[in-house]
Parts: structure tokens; sequence; C-alpha cells
């Protein structure tokens, strides 16, 4: 495969990785805030969080929001990748938290997600996970670009 | 001319896609309760999430505290399945 040909596939790749993180978080975002008062009460639940938990029922849809302007502006791309991936490590990291420690287990995950079990999220997470962590690999550099 | 599309167009339309979406999949179940009894014996509520009902084979618990339908010991337990 020529340089130019293999450039043209990553940027095809990390573009179609990005609309998928864009779809992702848009999804998550709007399913809390469309269920504010679940997802106030089910945060209140978590022991560790309960203090936090009326900032974080605005705090988190907005973070989601904003990583979803840094993805959707092309030369904050990268940022917003590497937002994408820590804002999941630290979902999964409370994901296993709940499963594994926790005395009980809410359900925080709205609309379709909400079908998933607590480990088959763990799972999707894992997989968004890499998926963030290829696209931060593929993502051309500024010099490439030129 | 493809490019921009490509770059800002799509991601607008799949954004505007995912919050119709949202809405389209949001469940209109109502909040149900459950209630447990503290360490000092008084009853509290606590959302219940939707794997707890009244059919299944192991109690629904919270701080290893069985979850009830109302704040009184005879009410039904709120179960879930395995």
């Amino acid at each position: 495969m020529s340089y130019q040909r293999k450039h043209t596939v990553q940027i095809i790749i990390t573009n179609f990785l990005a609309l998928l993180f864009i779809f992702l978080f848009s999804y998550a975002a709007l399913s809390k805030l469309i269920s504010y008062s679940v997802f106030k009460d089910q945060l209140t639940q978590v022991p560790f969080l309960a203090f936090a938990a009326p900032f974080l029922v605005w705090a988190i849809p907005g973070v989601e929001l904003l990583v979803v302007v840094l993805l959707l502006w092309p030369s904050l791309r990268r940022w917003g990748i590497f937002s994408f991936l820590g804002l999941m490590l630290m979902f999964t990291g409370y994901l296993v938290y709940t499963v594994y420690f926790s005395p009980y287990t809410p359900c925080s995950c709205g609309g379709i997600i909400s079908g998933m079990s607590w480990r088959s999220h763990i799972l999707f997470n894992l997989l968004f996970i890499l998926l963030a962590v290829l696209a931060l690999l593929l993502e051309p550099t500024k010099s490439l670009e030129k | 001319m493809k490019t921009k599309v490509f770059k800002s167009v799509l991601p607008l339309l799949v954004m505007i896609l995912a919050i119709g979406l949202s809405f389209a999949t949001q469940s209109p179940t109502v909040d149900q309760l459950g209630y447990f009894q503290n360490s000092l014996s008084e009853w509290q509520s606590i959302v219940v999430g939707p794997e707890c009902g009244l059919t299944g084979d192991e109690p629904c618990l919270y701080m290893d505290k069985q979850l009830y339908t109302q704040p009184d010991i005879d009410s039904p337990a709120f179960l879930k399945n395995h």
C-alpha cells in the first residue's frame, strides 16, 4: 500500500471512530438530562458520590457534551479523543467498583444501554477504550495532514 | 467540498441523530421506590432499578437489607433474576 493510500485509510478510520464517539456521548448526555431525577437519585445512592450528586447530575452530561464539541471541531479532535478516553476510563473504574465492591448496584444508564447487564457494560466500555486508543494511534499529526 | 461535508456536516448530523434517538428510546416507566429498614429499624426509601420486580429467584438488597414495595415488612419483597 502506498504511503498516500495508507494515510487516506487512516483518515477515514479516525473520522469514522470520531463519529462513533460523538454519537455515543451525545446519546449518553441527552439520556441523562431527559431522565434527570432518576439519574440524580441513582447518584445519591452511590456512597462516595452522594455528597456531590447535585453537582454531578449536571457536570457529567455537561462534560460529555463538551467532549462532543471537541470532537466536532477538527483542529481540537485529538484533545476530544483524549478526553473521551479519560472519561471512559473513569466510568469503567466506577463500573468495576460498583460491580465488585459496592453493596448496591443502581442502574444509572439511560436508553438502550440500560438493557445491558453491568458486566456487559464493562465489556462495552473496554471496547470503546480500545477504539479510542486506536483513534489516537491513527489520528494523523498536523505535519502529515498538510 | 466532499472533505468539508465529511469533516463538518456529517458529525453534526450524527449528533442530531443521537439526540433524536435518546428521546425516542427513553423509557416511559415511572421510578419505583423500594423500602428497607436501617440499623435503627427506621424505614428508608431508595429508587429501585428496573432489574428488581415482584418475580425472580434472588432478593433485591440494599446494604444487605431486603427491599420491600411498601414501608411494611409484610408487603411484597423486591426480587430479581440471577
